[in-house]
C-alpha cells in the first residue's frame, strides 16, 4: 500500500511503503498509528527536498539495514560514497544544507551520512583560506587571536 | 540522530487541511545528473593529492559555485560534530583555524576521542588499570606535581586533542636518537629483557634474574634459581617462566619472587620460552619444542622436526612459530603436534621470531629481517641494513626494533620496509634482546649493560600503551 507524505508546502507525494520506511522517523510512526491511508505531514521537508529525499530512498529501497561497525574508522570511511551518491549529491550547497537536516528529522543514517561525507570531503585537505571561501566565512578572529591558535594547531602538520 | 516518536505519532494524525490531490512522487523525479567529468574523474586511478583535490574539486563544482553556507555554525551542534567525525586530524586542526564558532566545533572531545582510538597502535590504558597497575604514580613521595588522585581522575574527562597532540609529539620523537639510561647490577652479559609499565625484568649469565624499578632505574629484587645462564623469561601479571643453560624452565609466583615449579626434559639449553593461560612452550639446543600445561607443569608433548637448535619460539592462540639454526621457520598447531608450514628464504640459521597471528618477523644471521605472511608461507619483504646477525626483534602494527651482534639497536617501518633510526651509540657489543613500548625501547648487550632508550623526555606518557 503507498504512502502519501505532504511536504510543508502542502505538496503530497505518493510513496510506496517500502521506500517511506527508509525513513525510520516514518516507519516508527506507520508502527504507532497502523495502517492508514490518511496522508502524513511533514512539516520541516519542503516538496523541492522532498523530492530529493525520496529519489535517494527510492534508489535505496532494497539496501540492507545498516549495522553501524563501531570499529570502523569514520575518516576512512569518508571516501567510499557510492558513485550514484556521489552524482546524487551534485547540488548546490543550501540543498545539501536542508537535505542534510532533512535526513536528521526523517532518521534516514546512510544519507544524512552521505551528507555529512560530502561536507567533510569539501573541508578535507583544504588551507584555512581556502575552507572560508568555500563555505564564504569571516574571518572574526583578531589577529593575535589568529595567531595564537595557528601555533596551537601546527603540531598535526606532517612533518 | 534525534528520532523523537512522541512527535512522530502527533503527526501521523490526520489533517484535513492538507491539499488531496498532488502530483505522485514520479513526476517529481528530477533528472539524475551524469556530469562526463564527475563520472571521468571518479576513474582516476591512484590520483596525486593535487589531482585528488582538483577531482573532490570539480565533483562539488555546483556545491563550491552556487550560494555558500557556513555549514557547521548552521546546523545544530549534533550534526556540525558529526561532520567533523569524517574529518582527518591534519584537517581538523585547519578546522580550528577558520573563525571563532568553528573553533569552538574543532574542540569536542569526542571528535578528538575517536581520532585518538582510531590511529594505529594509539591504546590508551584506562584510568583505572593506571591506578591498580601503577602504586608508584598515586604514592610517589617526591612527585606532588605530577600525582595524579584517584578522585580527580574518575570526575575529570580526558582531553582527548592534548592526548593526539602528546602522542603525535612522541611518535615523532621516534626519528632521532632519544636520551639514554644504563642499568647496572648484573655481572655479566645480559640475555634478556621484559618490561611493563613499572618495572623491567632481566636475565643474566651471572646465573640471576633481576627486577628493576622502571622509573626509578634501580634494582628492586634479584632471584636465584637457575644453576647456569638465564636465556630466556616472559612475564605476566602473576607469573614468570625462565629458561636457562641448566636445561630446565622455572616457574616463578610474581607476587612472592620465589620458584614455584621447575620443568625437567630438555637435553641442552632452553633458548626460549614462551607461555599463556593454557600451555608453556620452550625449545631447546637439543633441536626439540616442549608444550607444557600452564596449570599443572606436566609435558604435554615434544614437537621434533628441526635439525639444529630452536632459538626462538612464539605462541599464539593454539599456534607456535619456531625459528632454528637449520634457517627455516616451522608453524606448529599445537593441538596435533604437527608442523603446519615451513618459512623458507633466509639463507642462514635463524636467531628471531615473533607471530602476532597473521605476520611473522624473522632475523637470521645472514644479516636480515624477514616479513611473512603467516596463512600463505610467503615473504612478503626482505629488510637489509644490519651487518651481522640479527639476535633479536620486536614488532608491533607500525615498527620493528631489532637487534643485531654488529652492536646497534634499528628501528624500521612496517609498511615501508625502511630503517627510521639507527641507534649505533649505546652498545660495546652484541646485542641480545631488545623491547619497546610507545615510548621506550630497552636493550640488552653482552657488554653487561641494559640500556633504556627514553622518548617521553617531558611528556605525560603514563596512560598511552
Amino acid at each position: 500500500m503507498p504512502v502519501i507524505l505532504v511536504s510543508s508546502d502542502g505538496q503530497e507525494f505518493k510513496v510506496d511503503k517500502e521506500v517511506a520506511e527508509r525513513s525510520i522517523l516514518i516507519k516508527n510512526m506507520l508502527e504507532d498509528v497502523g495502517e492508514s491511508d490518511s496522508p502524513i505531514p511533514l512539516p520541516n521537508v519542503t516538496s523541492a527536498v522532498l523530492t530529493k529525499v525520496i529519489e535517494y530512498c527510492e534508489h535505496h529501497r532494497n539496501d540492507p539495514v545498516q549495522v553501524p561497525d563501531e570499529t570502523d574508522d569514520p575518516r576512512k570511511r569518508s571516501n567510499d560514497i557510492e558513485e550514484w551518491d556521489m552524482n546524487f549529491m551534485q547540488v548546490d550547497q543550501e540543498m545539501l544544507f536542508e537535505i542534510i537536516l532533512a535526513a536528521n528529522y526523517l532518521d534516514i543514517k546512510p544519507l544524512l551520512d552521505v551528507g555529512c561525507k560530502t561536507v567533510a570531503n569539501i573541508i578535507k585537505g583544504k588551507t584555512p583560506e581556502e575552507i572560508r571561501k568555500a563555505f564564504n566565512i569571516v574571518n572574526d578572529f583578531t589577529p593575535e587571536e589568529e595567531a595564537q591558535i595557528k601555533k596551537e594547531n601546527e603540531w598535526a602538520e606532517d612533518r | 540522530m534525534s528520532n523523537d516518536t512522541n512527535s512522530a505519532a502527533s503527526l501521523a494524525e490526520p489533517d484535513s487541511s492538507m491539499p488531496s490531490s498532488s502530483p505522485t512522487f514520479c513526476s517529481h523525479l528530477s533528472n539524475i545528473s551524469t556530469d562526463p567529468i564527475a563520472s571521468a574523474s571518479v576513474s582516476l586511478v591512484n590520483p596525486s593529492p593535487t589531482e585528488k583535490r582538483l577531482l573532490i574539486d570539480q565533483l562539488y563544482d555546483r556545491m563550491l559555485n552556487g550560494p555558500h553556507i557556513d555549514f557547521l555554525s548552521k546546523l545544530p551542534y549534533e550534526i556540525a560534530t558529526y561532520i567533523l567525525h569524517f574529518v582527518d586530524m591534519h584537517s581538523l586542526t585547519k578546522v580550528a583555524r577558520i573563525s571563532r564558532t568553528w573553533n569552538q566545533l574543532s574542540r569536542d572531545n569526542e571528535v578528538w576521542k575517536s581520532i585518538y582510538l582510531h590511529q594505529k597502535q594509539w591504546r590508551i590504558r584506562t584510568p583505572t588499570r593506571l591506578l591498580q597497575e601503577s602504586p608508584s604514580i598515586t604514592t610517589a613521595p617526591n612527585a606532588d606535581t605530577t600525582q595524579i588522585s584517584p578522585r580527580s581522575q574518575q570526575h575529570r574527562p580526558l582531553n582527548w586533542k592534548m592526548l593526539c597532540h602528546d602522542r603525535k609529539l612522541l611518535e615523532e620523537r621516534w626519528s632521532s636518537v632519544p636520551p639514554k639510561n644504563k642499568l647496572y647490577g648484573h655481572n655479566d652479559s645480559v640475555y634478556c629483557v621484559q618490561f611493563d609499565n613499572n618495572k623491567i625484568v632481566t636475565g643474566s649469565r651471572d646465573k640471576t634474574i633481576k627486577f628493576w624499578d622502571l622509573h626509578k632505574l634501580v634494582c628492586t629484587h634479584t632471584l636465584r634459581g637457575h644453576t647456569q645462564s638465564v636465556l630466556c623469561l616472559q612475564f605476566n601479571d602473576n607469573m614468570m617462566v625462565s629458561g636457562s643453560s641448566d636445561n630446565t624452565v622455572i616457574v616463578w609466583d610474581m607476587k612472592t619472587h620465589q620458584p614455584i615449579s621447575r620443568l625437567y626434559g630438555h637435553t641442552a639449553g632452553v633458548l626460549d620460552v614462551c607461555f599463556d593461560d593454557q600451555y608453556i612452550v620452550s625449545c631447546s639446543k637439543d633441536a626439540t619444542i616442549k608444550v607444557w600445561d600452564a596449570r599443572t607443569k606436566v609435558l604435554l608433548k615434544t614437537m621434533m622436526g628441526h635439525l639444529g637448535p630452536v632459538n626462538a619460539v612464539q605462541l599464539y592462540k593454539g599456534q607456535v612459530v619456531s625459528a632454528s639454526g637449520d634457517g627455516l621457520i616451522k608453524l606448529w598447531n599445537i593441538g596435533t603436534g604437527r608442523c603446519v608450514r615451513d618459512f623458507k628464504g633466509h639463507e642462514r640459521g635463524l636467531a628471531c621470531v615473533q607471530f602476532d597471528g597473521k605476520t611473522i618477523v624473522s632475523g637470521s644471521n645472514d644479516k636480515t629481517i624477514r616479513i611473512w605472511d603467516a596463512a600463505t608461507g610467503s615473504c612478503l619483504r626482505v629488510l637489509t641494513g644490519h651487518t651481522a646477525l640479527v639476535r633479536t626483534l620486536h614488532f608491533d602494527q607500525n615498527k620493528i626494533v631489532s637487534g643485531s651482534y654488529d652492536h646497534t639497536v634499528k628501528v624500521w617501518d612496517m609498511d615501508t620496509g625502511q630503517c627510521t633510526l639507527d641507534l649505533n651509540s649505546g652498545h660495546s657489543s652484541w646485542v641480545f634482546d631488545v623491547q619497546f613500548s610507545s615510548s621506550r625501547i630497552i636493550s640488552t648487550s653482552q657488554d653487561k649493560n641494559i640500556i633504556v632508550w627514553d622518548f617521553s623526555n617531558d611528556l605525560d606518557v603514563r596512560l598511552f600503551d
